[in-house]
């Protein structure tokens, strides 16, 4: 439980810095501060990485929670969908093949001279 | 008193909702039973079967949407994770995700407009490769809509963990790490999941492209989206 409360504590910590960061600096969300910082601290070995890494990764897996809400708001572009749901699963479909095909297809000639131990 | 009850029971019900689907999708890890989508789907019929509407639901949806932030921050847990390789290969990987993540830009911005859908929608739907809480972010910061944005991200995930596999054949791919950084920067978290059933060094490599083209997708956005708008 100790582990989970200093998770979240850790994780408030950075959200906050980042939101003050994205105040004064912008450009990014303070949320995506916030995760550069929290990353930083990690690799900064200043806490026990081990602690609280079993805590952090049964956290990330049930976030898709959090959306739950905000998804459920489709239902407010019912109209949308209607009209223009097909497009909007073309797009997503070409886009996802073709961005796939083309990083597959140049990393592994770029990969296959690289080193990789 | 109803509206207190309310909102609890309207969290609560979400929350249990969500578990449900989870255990399901541990005895049946198939990507189409992906718990998201399954509780999404369930909330929306039960608030059509119900009469509720969306704005009387979120007063307890709102609760758990206070989260999201958060949970974009502990991503930062996989970035620390992924260090190592971000260090050994950073002028390939970064390269490979700014491509991946201009490409996936360009072309859902100038397609979604040749089909002629509206601009709001244009807006919420060009960030669907990348991860569903960066996505939703950066599309509400574009103007976009963060709940359309959810789902087009699943629509990419889906494609990805259905025909990318078929797809890497027809290409005649064989390169694990190529493979990885394919699934990572195009169809983010399903993507890497479903190549982690195949190859866990294609996973790390998935995990690392779907963080880092997130990244450059939340940098490059704002500016780029605008900009290929006006063409």
């Amino acid at each position: 439980m100790l582990k989970y409360l200093f998770a979240a504590f850790l994780i408030s910590i950075c959200l906050i810095v980042g939101k003050a960061l994205a105040h004064y600096i912008g450009f990014f969300p303070g949320s995506i501060y916030g995760m550069l910082l929290f990353a930083a601290i990690l690799a900064s070995n200043i806490f026990d990485e081990a602690a609280i890494g079993a805590a952090i990764a049964k956290i990330i897996n049930i976030m898709p929670l959090v959306f739950l809400p905000v998804c459920v708001g489709v239902i407010q572009y019912g109209d949308l969908l209607q009209t223009s749901g097909w497009k909007i699963v073309a797009v997503g479909m070409s886009s996802t093949l073709s961005v796939m095909a083309l990083v597959a297809f140049i990393c592994a000639k770029i990969l296959r001279d690289e080193r990789c131990d | 008193m109803n509206a207190v009850i309310e909102p609890i029971i309207f969290c609560i019900c979400s929350i249990a909702i969500f578990f449900s689907w989870l255990q399901f999708h541990r005895k049946f890890p198939f990507a189409l039973f992906n718990p998201l989508l399954l509780s999404v789907i369930s909330v929306v019929l039960i608030l059509f079967l119900l009469e509720i509407d969306y704005s009387r639901y979120m007063t307890g949806g709102e609760w758990i949407s206070a989260f999201i932030e958060p949970g974009v921050v502990a991503l930062g847990y996989p970035l620390y994770k992924q260090m190592h390789l971000i260090s050994r290969l950073w002028r390939t990987l970064i390269g490979a995700c700014c491509l991946a993540s201009l490409c996936a830009l360009t072309i859902n911005v100038l397609f979604a407009k040749a089909l002629g859908i509206d601009e709001w929608a244009i807006r919420s739907l060009a960030t669907l490769n990348i991860t569903t809480a960066i996505a939703m972010e950066t599309s509400a910061e574009i103007g976009g809509s963060a709940a359309l944005a959810a789902v087009a991200v699943m629509i990419a995930g889906f494609t990805g963990s259905a025909f990318g596999m078929l797809l890497m054949s027809v290409l005649k791919i064989k390169n694990m790490r190529a493979v990885g950084l394919a699934f990572g920067s195009a169809s983010h978290a399903l993507g890497a999941a479903t190549i982690a059933r195949t190859s866990m060094e294609a996973s790390a490599y998935a995990s690392t492209a779907l963080i880092l083209c997130a990244i450059v997708t939340a940098i490059v956005a704002p500016i780029y989206i605008p900009f290929l708008l006006s063409l």
